[in-house]
């Protein structure tokens, strides 16, 4: 009896297909992840989100943000640790942020 | 395991259309800034969105996605069976095998970020119906959406010496069906804006 491929193998299967194969199947795909600086190279070069949020307000041309921001910008807390969806496409004139005195808190304001 | 789903929809086309129709499958989207042309892929893929066992939060998708006009359905899903249900929320086989597999195929994006699990999802499914049947035999997903710090009212601390550790008793949970059939069991309009 034919022995049954493990999702990995089956993936270790694909990755060693012919180039031109792989190219074919990933052809679609190819425009859809994110371009320009990944969220973690971002937030490896500035580590704080207050910080964060005033270089995303400053650069947001050269990084686009992230795809959850349109959906849900309640109350955002400046935690890195929350704001990984910070990486999608919106556009500087879109968002402004109200930070509090203390910085510990952002809001978003309506655009 | 069997759970109740809430799914969010338009209640433009009215109460006998969405009792007919829904739940309504989610789609890539295609918008044009004028520059640039930008695919929208969904959380977890192209599917039928059910967030579990939270109304609270399919009132607020409501709010939000919809203006206020919105309409819930509630369903009972049957989410059984390992090669069906992909649960990334409760089966940690299912995590590892989801980590390692975006780690074998492309390292590098997957690092630095850029390799979305919607998309990857997609990609996934595609070589499943071709020539890689087994890779992804799901029909439903589920994940926890971790956008947000858990509000206090949510948290419960583990131990008093040890307070900053806690749990999240509301977790934000998705759940997306790539196929309904034999998951969807019943449903059931219950709320029309």
């Amino acid at each position: 009896m034919k022995k049954e491929l493990s999702p990995l193998e089956l993936m270790d299967k694909f990755l060693n297909s012919d180039p031109a194969y792989i190219k074919s199947m990933l052809e679609e795909f190819e425009d859809l992840n994110g371009e320009g600086p990944s969220v973690l190279e971002y937030f490896e070069k500035y580590d704080t989100a207050f910080n964060y949020f005033n270089r995303y307000v400053e650069e947001i041309s050269e990084y686009e943000c992230a795809q959850t921001l349109e959906m849900d910008s309640n109350l955002l807390y400046p935690n890195s640790n929350t704001l990984s969806w910070l990486n999608v496409q919106t556009s500087k004139k879109e968002i402004n942020f109200s930070i509090d005195d203390n910085n510990s808190q952002v809001y978003p304001l309506a655009a | 395991m069997r759970t109740i789903g809430q799914h969010t929809c338009s209640n433009d086309n009215g109460r006998e259309y969405i009792k007919e129709n829904a739940p309504f499958l989610s789609l890539k989207k295609v918008k044009n800034d004028g520059k640039k042309q930008k695919v929208y892929v969904p959380f977890l893929g192209e599917g039928y969105y059910y967030w579990d066992t939270d109304l609270e939060i399919a009132h607020s998708w409501g709010v939000k996605h919809y203006q206020n006009n919105y309409a819930i359905v509630e369903s009972a899903l049957e989410l059984t069976g390992e090669k069906v249900f992909c649960d990334l929320v409760g089966n940690r086989k299912h995590m590892i095998e989801m980590l390692q597999l975006a780690q074998k195929f492309r390292p590098d994006e997957f690092k630095s970020g850029k390799l979305t699990l919607g998309v990857f999802i997609q990609i996934l499914k595609k070589l499943n119906r071709t020539d890689f049947k087994g890779i992804f035999p799901y029909k439903a997903i589920r994940a926890v959406d971790l956008s947000h710090e858990p509000p206090k009212e949510s948290r419960i601390i583990f131990a008093e010496h040890a307070a900053y550790s806690y749990t999240n008793l509301s977790p934000k949970l998705v759940i997306c069906l790539i196929d309904k059939n034999g998951i969807v069991l019943d449903t059931d309009i219950i709320y029309m804006s």
